[in-house]
């Protein structure tokens, strides 16, 4: 059973994400706390999606997708940002990352953004 | 979902340990880039990992609910970030400031371990003054002049229909138009990019948009003036239609409504529209709403709507009158009847640059003067929105209020 990818160089944040969702009945099938990880883990677990945050060292988010969409074209990225990160998830859904959720975020508006994602072809 | 309970929970048994756990590396992660920067300035590299320390800081703050400290941490941030954008340049205050500030972060954190409550008692206010200060003295007004377009139109040549009619073999595009929902008042154009880029992803052919792709986005989107309604035009066919319904589908959380029309494109033929364009008497009419009361303004171009954090100075006179720093000039800035003042809306007239206290824009077009009528009883210009008799300003003219 596939499940969702979590990206997020904060350990604060994907335990946050990680909660959220098991306790909604997803599956987490793996974490990457940067985008090499996430590729790995990609490419083992083939997730039905991927949170993907932006800001992250070495390699941000927004190359992040641009990795993971070459592995797989149908990849389902959901961006995680900050407020002020605007130009920022431009250039992600440009790059082919398929929504985003912005932090402070609603635990609700984080679970419907999702099913939406998850549910599209 | 989660109650009240098990969100506390959560907080001191999961997140908060996870908090206090890495934040002493944090900041002597902060402490250490800032000194790495102090000995190279145009490290770039450095500067980016300082901003991403208080970035980070920032939200696992506000995550474990330590409002204050993500706020302050925020306000570093912010200056981190216009040294990164090289809006300032490196100085021993800058480093000083930064400094003081991750020490403040210390000094907070230490309070948070013993009492968690801490964070709502302590004071950065201070210090954030010392940040204003700062931005204030070291930074030049870097506003460009940027006026909106008058709210777009599709304006096509014959050329274009005549091509779009070979490859579809007819005239006819799909119009949508797409709501979205109101609580997106702050990312509704990058809801509305999400949902053009992925029709467009279906290799569906958008023929235009309102507002236009490249506002969405963009500093020259302004919530006041689009609102949260999008406009897409696209190719006629069965494919068309049917990956319409999917983006639809797929961003339901985004989408307060929507509507799919058939239009003829021959409609928005450019020379249809020529003799609007290019006429001189042309003008906009803004109907803004102050204190409840609407009014239609008249102005040659609306320019900018600047947040109150954009004011750098600004005082009354006796007679309700202002002014604004834009462009290093001072806009005389006009109050009428308004208790609201967050938002003031600057716009280009005859005589200049003309700032005026708004509540909320309702509707803004460009116009002629045959759609205003004098009216006889109050000696007023009356504009009529939807039905409703409103009084047209002229503040071209300081001396005429």
């Amino acid at each position: 059973m596939a499940g969702i990818l979590i990206v997020d160089d904060a350990n604060i944040m994907r335990e946050k994400l990680k909660l959220l969702l098991k306790r909604n009945g997803y599956n987490i099938c793996g974490e990457a706390c940067n985008v090499k990880e996430a590729v790995e883990v990609y490419k083992k677990t083939r997730p039905s999606l991927v949170t993907m945050d932006i800001s992250m060292p070495d390699i941000d988010g927004i190359k992040g997708v641009q990795l993971l969409k070459q592995i797989d074209p149908n990849a389902k990225i959901v961006m995680v940002s900050a407020m002020d990160q605007k130009e920022m998830i431009l250039l992600a859904l440009k790059s082919g990352a398929l929504n985003f959720i912005v932090k402070p975020f609603k635990e609700q508006t984080v679970l419907s953004i999702i099913s939406d994602v998850l549910k599209s072809d | 979902m989660t109650d009240d309970k098990t969100e506390k929970n959560e907080l001191f048994d999961i997140f908060l340990p996870i908090f206090l756990e890495e934040v002493s590396d944090q900041i002597k992660g902060m402490f250490d880039t800032l000194n790495l920067i102090k000995n190279n300035p145009n490290d770039e590299k450095n500067v980016d990992s300082l901003f991403r320390y208080f970035h980070t800081l920032k939200g696992n703050s506000a995550l474990c609910t330590l409002e204050n400290l993500s706020s302050f941490t925020h306000s570093l941030e912010d200056i981190v970030g216009l040294f990164r954008d090289k809006k300032i340049s490196y100085s021993q205050s800058w480093y000083d400031l930064i400094y003081d500030g991750i020490y403040l972060i210390q000094e907070a954190i230490f309070k948070i371990k013993e009492d968690f409550y801490s964070d709502k008692k302590f004071n950065y206010n201070d210090f954030k003054n010392k940040i204003n200060e700062f931005i204030n003295s070291n930074t030049a007004s870097s506003d460009t002049v940027e006026t909106f377009h008058t709210k777009e139109e599709f304006v096509f040549e014959q050329q274009e229909i005549e091509d779009y009619f070979l490859k579809y073999l007819t005239y006819c595009a799909y119009h949508a138009t797409i709501t979205i929902v109101d609580a997106e008042t702050t990312f509704a154009d990058l809801k509305m990019a999400a949902i053009v880029n992925r029709l467009q992803s279906y290799n569906i052919s958008v023929l235009g948009t309102i507002p236009e792709i490249n506002i969405l986005g963009s500093d020259k989107y302004s919530y006041d003036i689009y609102k949260n309604e999008l406009i897409i035009l696209f190719e006629h066919t069965e494919n068309a239609n049917k990956s319409f319904e999917k983006v639809i589908d797929m961003n339901k959380t985004s989408i307060k409504s929507h509507d799919l029309s058939v239009v003829n494109l021959n409609q928005f033929l450019s020379g249809k529209r020529s003799f609007i364009k290019h006429s001189n008497l042309m003008f906009q009419i803004v109907v803004v709403s102050i204190n409840s009361k609407k009014y239609a303004v008249v102005c040659k171009k609306i320019i900018k709507i600047i947040p109150p954090d954009n004011i750098r100075y600004f005082q009354y006179s006796n007679y309700n009158l202002g002014f604004v720093r834009y462009l290093d000039i001072a806009v005389p800035v006009i109050s009428i009847n308004s208790n609201n003042l967050d938002k003031i809306l600057l716009f280009d007239t005859v005589s200049g640059i003309i700032g005026l206290f708004f509540d909320k824009i309702d509707y803004f077009q460009e116009s002629s003067y045959n759609d205003l009528v004098l009216s006889l009883e109050s000696n007023d210009f009356i504009y009529n929105y939807n039905g409703e008799d409103i009084k047209v300003l002229f503040i071209d003219n300081l001396r005429q209020l």
